[in-house]
């Protein structure tokens, strides 16, 4: 039957309005109103007053805060600490991956639970616990701080805390990706003479570089934007060892709100451009990969 | 209690789903819903059972148009094709379920249960949860579950389509038997027209949202409608041929089919498997010379080729091993055909 | 059969262990510095928050965690966790069940919005609130003139905290419900259950190990969220400090073992958070195990 056939027939019927398709399950009214009142609420209203704020704030006010040299320091140790962080989390967050599902040890059960712990961990209690280990009378820090390397109160301490954590982000992408890997193709790969490295760089690393970026990207924004691991380790000496985050809790704390909002505006612009990467990584995954269903679950992890 | 469904249309988005339905489903009767797959049939189903709203018409439950009642209150028996058993609940509990939220008192629904256990062959698997059933005992655990609130009418969503073959037909007999003891009105989905053929009193054909024709099946497989029933049900030969006002005619051969036409149009001539038949000898008229191109014996049947003399037309024939034999005829063979029965349908101009 | 990759892929490659693996040296090599590195970021600073707060005696311990300004600062984080957690609790669920039960439009936006907790710097999740009801606000202006205050008092803690740990219940249920289709819900609206009773009866068991999951996670943020608290909070000792800013203060003021006492508290949340996503896993493995075993039955 044609469309027009279709339509002919119908229109017999058309002079009365169609019923409205109704899905027979209840409570949407109830679940949709309640779910948009509360974003609303809590997250629109509260975001928007950031557009406000910067919208009644003098550009050259507002270039001047942004671009003061304390803040570019700023900015410059957050994004600098963040992408090693990254890349440090990637290495190891992928040898983790890979020992936890490759090999069966003893423990093994108990590692794979103590990937979260940073994600569990209050991020004071981090800070602290962190700052008295790698402090400089800490069980590492005070074999280091005798070789010179000064730890927590400098740059590293931020790396450190960074690095901790961003962990579980790397580890709990790339591990569902190398679970699902079948054993054929890298058998298939062995059989056509392929070594164990060679296999790694060709097949498998390939195979897993969507998940290690999504890791890796995710291991970044958690670390730009943190707070409480860093303040303690780090020392807070203005154009040193002073975050972002910091600064603007400073400019708070002075009660310089324009001062708070602009730098946020940045802050806020660099996060969402990394989760926009993230997200469309993931949709493009999400077309070929069973594995995406686990994303969700290392996401709400984010910030926890 | 009758299910008449009025002039049903509904569509998802551009997508005609239904269009301008009539059904009519006689108390206590079991009617199949049959077609291929995008016919609406499962949408029809789910447009009685409430579960789908139609953009125009009724559905009337007896004389009642129950047609903006929700889902809940329509008292229908519904079960899905993946049976959707409550894999929480043991089979008693899924059972009861039905009971339990109507406030059936206790002893009552333990009574009624048992008794749907025993109906349903289910005896010792009342303390099992789903999961540890096979997929028969499911279908009969989402039966017996939607059979306990004693509904008006019992909707079955394609009943055997996950079940292997063999207890796919068991199941069949079984569900013709259990209507006949219980006779709630019955409606169920399938693609299988022996399905559809075998369990049912009246098969409904569908076709890209509308009705075909509804009969009963012997009518069905004896004088389909149009050339998509034809063409639907059963095994046939579809062949080219022409009519005119006083019969039909395929390859300068008068066809048993009488149905004339106004004027002389091409035709569409089916012919099942079945009826057609070979000889050595030309004893019987009409017929058609040529030769055994693929003879192949499976089981108690061979399926054949014949291929017709100066053409490159080839008809597939299916006969009994014994018949065959008999005739003790080889691929290759020259052979005699004879059509016992065929349905002719002037090819029309299509807008399409 | 597609839906069952990793279960056979992780049974064939056990069994093929020595066809494509490495050598012992190197396996053990990789396991060795695996567990190292754990032991030096993860379990030496959880071994040093315990040795810290028992290092001055179990009585400094004891007094830490008796101390008033210790008791205030758990009624403080109770009553957050009081408040947030129900509410988000039941956006979680209303969340969930609008998305992944119903279409409309704007779904993708909704669901973008509920990992702006996410995205967003505490300190910046924090700010806002500021922005919103501080004194120089026209919202804070007007509530001030009936004496409500928000900011640098209790109402901002409860509503910092309601803000970080709103995505967590939602989170975890809406990947739950999306696997599971509507038809069980269906079937009961079919057998005639009232929408409590399909609730309470079939949807409800359904998701209770995610929303046990999501539930825990979101009320361990809720005791331990630091950074948006201490913005919003004004540090008034015994009145507006949480559990995580009662550390800062007392480890400021250079009291190291009471600081790493009280934290010793929060530690044993975090490991009670890892036990609980512990049993949720494992109980919902082994659901996803029986309905991959149903699945395979009815493919044979």
């Amino acid at each position: 039957m044609t469309m027009e056939h279709f339509a002919a027939l119908t229109g017999a019927q058309a002079e009365t309005a169609p019923r409205k398709a109704k899905n027979p399950l209840p409570g949407f009214g109830l679940s949709i109103g309640y779910t948009l009142t509360y974003l609303g609420i809590l997250v629109l209203v509260p975001l928007s007053t950031i557009v406000f704020k910067t919208a009644a704030m003098p550009w050259r006010e507002f270039w001047a805060t942004i671009s003061a040299s304390r803040a570019i320091a700023a900015y410059g140790l957050s994004f600098v600490g963040a992408l090693s962080a990254g890349a440090i989390n990637c290495i190891f967050g992928t040898l983790l991956a890979w020992v936890l599902v490759r090999y069966r040890f003893l423990g093994r059960k108990l590692l794979d639970a103590l990937i979260d712990l940073p994600f569990a961990v209050p991020t004071a209690v981090a800070g602290i616990a962190l700052t008295a280990v790698w402090g400089p009378h800490g069980p590492i820090g005070e074999p280091l701080n005798n070789m010179g390397v000064q730890v927590a109160y400098a740059r590293l301490g931020v790396l450190v805390a960074m690095v901790f954590v961003g962990l579980p982000f790397v580890v709990r992408t790339v591990q569902p990706v190398l679970d699902g890997l079948s054993a054929d193709v890298e058998e298939a790969a062995a059989t056509l003479g392929a070594g164990r490295v060679r296999t790694f760089f060709a097949v498998i690393l390939p195979h897993m570089a969507p998940a290690l970026f999504t890791g890796f990207a995710l291991s970044f924004a958690r670390a730009l934007g943190e707070y409480g691991s860093i303040v303690f380790i780090s020392g807070n000496m203005p154009g040193r060892t002073e975050i972002t985050p910091l600064l603007i809790m400073t400019k708070l704390e002075q009660f310089d709100y324009r001062g708070a909002t602009a730098l946020a505006v940045v802050m806020l612009l660099a996060s969402f451009a990394v989760l926009f990467m993230v997200n469309s990584i993931q949709w493009k995954r999400k077309s070929h990969s069973k594995s995406f269903a686990t994303v969700p679950r290392v996401r709400s992890f984010l910030k926890g | 209690m009758k299910i008449d469904v009025r002039n049903i249309s509904k569509s998802f988005g551009y997508f005609p789903a239904l269009n301008q339905v009539n059904v009519t489903v006689p108390s206590g009767e079991l009617v199949a819903l049959l077609g291929p797959s995008g016919s609406g049939k499962t949408t029809l189903l789910r447009v009685i059972a409430g579960l789908e709203t139609p953009e125009y018409g009724n559905v009337l439950f007896g004389d009642t148009d129950v047609t903006e009642h929700p889902v809940r209150s329509r008292n229908v028996g519904f079960v899905f094709q993946h049976y959707a058993l409550f894999q929480h609940m043991t089979v008693s509990q899924n059972i009861a379920f039905g009971l339990r939220v109507r406030k059936t008192s206790k002893t009552a629904a333990a009574e009624r249960v048992n008794s749907l256990i025993s109906l349903m062959q289910l005896d010792g698997l009342g303390n099992r949860l789903p999961s540890e059933l096979s997929g028969g005992q499911r279908q009969r655990v989402a039966l017996a579950r939607a059979l306990a609130p004693e509904p008006k009418v019992l909707l079955l969503d394609e009943p055997f389509g996950a079940l292997d073959a063999r207890v796919r037909q068991d199941l069949r007999r079984w569900l013709r038997h259990l209507h006949d003891e219980i006779h709630v009105t019955t409606v169920f989905v399938t693609h299988d027209q022996e399905e559809a053929f075998e369990v049912a009193d009246q098969v409904v054909i569908l076709n890209k949202g509308a009705v075909e024709q509804s009969g009963s099946p012997d009518d069905i497989f004896d004088h389909p409608a149009n050339s998509f029933v034809m063409d639907f049900v059963g095994n046939v030969n579809v062949l080219t041929g022409h009519m005119d006002g006083y019969g039909s005619y395929f390859h300068n051969l008068v066809l048993p089919d009488k149905s004339p036409s106004i004027g002389t149009v091409p035709a569409k001539v089916y012919i099942r498997r079945q009826d057609i038949s070979f000889a050595a000898s030309k004893d019987k008229t009409p017929f058609i010379e040529g030769v055994i191109t693929y003879a192949r014996r499976v089981g108690l049947v061979v399926h054949a080729v014949f291929q017709l003399s100066n053409s490159t037309t080839s008809i597939e024939v299916e006969l009994p091993f014994d018949e065959w034999q008999s005739l003790g005829i080889q691929v290759g063979a020259s052979v005699v055909a004879f059509i016992k029965r065929a349905q002719v349908f002037p090819v029309l101009e299509q807008a399409s | 059969m597609t839906t069952l990759p990793s279960t056979t892929a992780r049974t064939i490659r056990t069994a093929s262990i020595g066809g494509a693996s490495e050598p012992f040296w190197l396996r053990a090599t990789l396991i060795a510095i695996s567990l190292g590195f754990i032991f030096i970021v993860l379990l030496l600073p959880l071994y040093v928050v315990f040795q810290t707060a028992f290092r001055d005696g179990v009585r400094t311990y004891w007094n830490a965690l008796t101390d008033t300004d210790t008791a205030s600062a758990i009624q403080v984080t109770l009553l957050a966790v009081a408040i947030a957690v129900p509410l988000n609790m039941i956006f979680g669920f209303a969340a969930a069940w609008s998305i992944t039960r119903f279409e409309f439009r704007g779904k993708r936006f909704i669901v973008s919005l509920i990992d702006v907790p996410f995205a967003v710097s505490p300190v910046i999740s924090g700010m806002i609130f500021i922005l919103m009801f501080g004194a120089d606000s026209v919202l804070g202006a007007w509530l001030s003139t009936y004496g409500i205050k928000v900011v640098f008092a209790l109402p901002g803690i409860v509503i910092a905290t309601t803000f970080v740990t709103f995505p967590f219940v939602a989170r975890e249920l809406i990947p739950v419900m999306q696997t599971q289709s509507a038809e069980q819900e269906l079937a009961a609206l079919t057998l005639g259950a009232s929408p409590w009773r399909m609730f309470q009866l079939v949807t409800l068991p359904n998701i209770k190990w995610g929303l046990f999951y999501g539930t825990t996670l979101c009320a361990a943020r809720a005791v331990g969220e630091f950074g948006a608290v201490s913005v919003v909070s004004g540090h008034i000792r015994g009145e507006t400090n949480t559990l995580p800013l009662h550390v800062e203060v007392v480890y400021n003021e250079y009291h190291f073992s009471a600081a790493f006492a009280v934290a010793t508290l929060l530690v044993a949340v975090a490991l009670i958070t890892l036990g609980a996503k512990s049993v949720a896993e494992w109980m919902e493995t082994n659901k996803t195990l029986e309905q991959k075993k149903w699945a395979m039955e009815e493919v044979q």
